[in-house]
């Protein structure tokens, strides 16, 4: 159901609070625009599709593949001004792509495509955590992961915990977290890697991105999963124990989500959560509107009304 | 979830009132407008096509190159057939001992869903690898699920339902009216408080092809591709200077009505 801001404030008790408020927006200052557009947009669980499925009459024949991604992606960034491109893992396994060229092909179309940043998942260790360390030091974009504790490993200081993103004054900052690799993956794969709990870890390094770094949205690249009805950690329930997280781009479960979910965290602030299904059939894209003003409020917004 | 919604707007926005009372300036969420871009075949060709292209072209050719390296020799062509075919004898054998081999353990018996083995013939001859890409293109990962008798005579009444599925050795299976009419491992009847360790594709123990009820089974991950323990089975083969073989000897039958 669609709710327009017109019913919202004839409904709502804080309407009146707000018109009386005087809701104008403010004209531009100090060379800050009053309205800044993010546009992110994202996969996750692209599996090695570099070619798009066979057509072969099953399910998914002719869909994805890395030459159309590109071309959507690169016709959005023609019309947008501030576009981030993310990815949530599983960038590797799952075509002889992989088998034949251990991850070198899908990570070469990526930084083709210029992602921004993207986190690790349980098959990039599916090379070993040799080649992934390889994989992570040649490509352009940072590796983002805040959980796995590396530095027994060859992938000590290849991936960061979080990366800042500076865009018309607003910083946007983004992290990466992963699932617990133990049971899931054979550890002759991950070696010394050693997992922390991800509540824990996503709060801590959200508290930094908010309070020391004042960014102003925050990101979390996740590869825990959508949900589970076990009490196994996934993107709903982190988005519910958090603090600071605006927006969870999932992976792992593969999940087709027919629109963001939005839940609450653990100070009734709400956070978006999406995922894209997988092998790069779809790309998620999120417009966000974000107003810069003096006020107490916001006077265009429309909170995150998801359509 | 839009009245929950409001509820978290106005949540939000007693907060905005109470935090930002200072005079700082802030940034707002004004907006959330969400979309998903399908990657299909009504994307129009652009420029940059060609850049990737490019880039996956070299690969690409020695993928191809790859896929035609020869691993094995068929000595017959095999059939793909219900009940009961040379084709699906062959697979299933060939996971079984594939899964033995990997395992060490000493494993009952292995099936595929029919729908799994996507050629209706494997030729006589050369085998390469891209040829067992097309009889098994999925991603299935093998597990070893560990089911009591009763759950297995449950998946042996799909499989009669469904007219028959690939079945490894040792299995006589009669089927009348897409039922169970007698079945049998290595001549002993299936003793329903036995556990019998079945070697299978991760999608049909997840509950694929109506057997929703394997879901929760108790079950070990191979984390090998079903496909990939094919092509190594075929070099095995190989390598102890066998060829790919399979007879019709009655493992599914299906009785008059």
């Amino acid at each position: 159901m669609k709710l327009n801001r017109r019913s919202f404030l004839q409904k709502s008790a804080t309407g009146a609070a707000l018109m009386s408020l005087g809701a104008m927006p403010g004209l531009a200052f100090e060379g800050v625009p009053d309205f800044v557009k993010l546009t992110i947009l994202h996969t996750n669980d692209v599996h090695s599709r570099v070619e798009p499925f066979p057509n072969d009459g099953s399910r998914n024949a002719g869909l994805g593949g890395a030459s159309k991604r590109m071309r959507v992606i690169e016709e959005i960034r023609a019309q947008e001004p501030n576009v981030l491109l993310f990815d949530s893992g599983d960038i590797l396994q799952g075509t002889p792509y992989f088998n034949f060229f251990g991850g070198e092909v899908e990570f070469e179309l990526m930084d083709l495509m210029k992602y921004d940043a993207a986190t690790i998942g349980n098959h990039d260790f599916d090379g070993g955590i040799d080649r992934l360390a390889e994989l992570a030091t040649g490509c352009t974009f940072p590796m983002l992961n805040c959980n796995y504790d590396f530095s027994d490993t060859v992938m000590n200081g290849k991936s960061r915990p979080y990366q800042i993103f500076e865009i018309d004054h607003l910083k946007v900052g983004v992290l990466g977290v992963g699932i617990e690799l133990e049971s899931l993956v054979p550890d002759k794969l991950y070696k010394a890697t050693r997992y922390q709990t991800p509540v824990e870890r996503v709060n801590h390094i959200a508290s930094i991105l908010k309070k020391d770094e004042k960014c102003d949205y925050i990101i979390c690249l996740s590869h825990l999963g959508y949900k589970y009805r076990s009490n196994k950690i996934d993107d709903v329930k982190l988005a519910n124990q958090s603090s600071h997280i605006d927006l969870i781009l999932g992976g792992h479960t593969h999940t087709f989500m027919r629109a963001p979910e939005i839940v609450l965290n653990k100070h009734n602030n709400p956070v978006t959560i999406n995922q894209v299904g997988w092998a790069g059939i779809l790309l998620g894209r999120l417009d966000i509107h974000f107003e810069y003003n003096r006020k107490k409020h916001c006077v265009t917004c429309q909170n995150r009304m998801i359509s | 979830m839009s009245y929950l919604y409001k509820d978290i707007r106005t949540a939000i926005i007693l907060g905005l009132l109470t935090v930002f009372s200072g005079c700082s300036r802030v940034y707002h969420i004004a907006k959330e407008d969400p979309q998903t871009i399908r990657i299909n075949e009504k994307i129009a060709a652009s420029p940059s096509d060609s850049e990737v292209e490019s880039l996956i072209a070299p690969y690409k050719a020695q993928l191809d190159q790859q896929m035609s390296q020869v691993i094995g020799q068929c000595a017959m062509e095999l059939l793909k057939e219900k009940p009961e075919s040379t084709l699906g004898n062959w697979v299933a054998d060939a996971i079984l001992d594939y899964a033995i081999r990997y395992t060490g353990k000493d494993l009952d018996l292995a099936m595929s869903n029919y729908g799994g083995l996507r050629i209706p013939s494997l030729p006589a001859g050369d085998i390469n690898k891209g040829k067992i890409y097309e009889l098994m293109p999925f991603d299935n990962y093998l597990v070893v699920l560990s089911l009591k008798g009763d759950v297995l005579m449950r998946l042996f009444e799909r499989i009669a339902d469904y007219g028959g599925w690939p079945i490894s050795r040792g299995v006589q299976l009669s089927i009348r009216d897409s039922l169970v009419h007698e079945v049998t491992l290595h001549g002993l009847p299936i003793d329903n408080q036995k556990i019998y360790t079945i070697v299978i594709s991760d999608y049909v123990a997840n509950g694929g092809d109506r057997c929703d009820f394997l879901e929760d089974q108790p079950r070990e991950n191979l984390e090998v591709y079903f496909r990939d323990a094919l092509i190594d089975q075929v070099m095995w083969l190989e390598k102890n200077g066998k060829q790919i073989e399979a007879t019709i000897e009655g493992r599914t039958i299906v009785l008059e009505e």
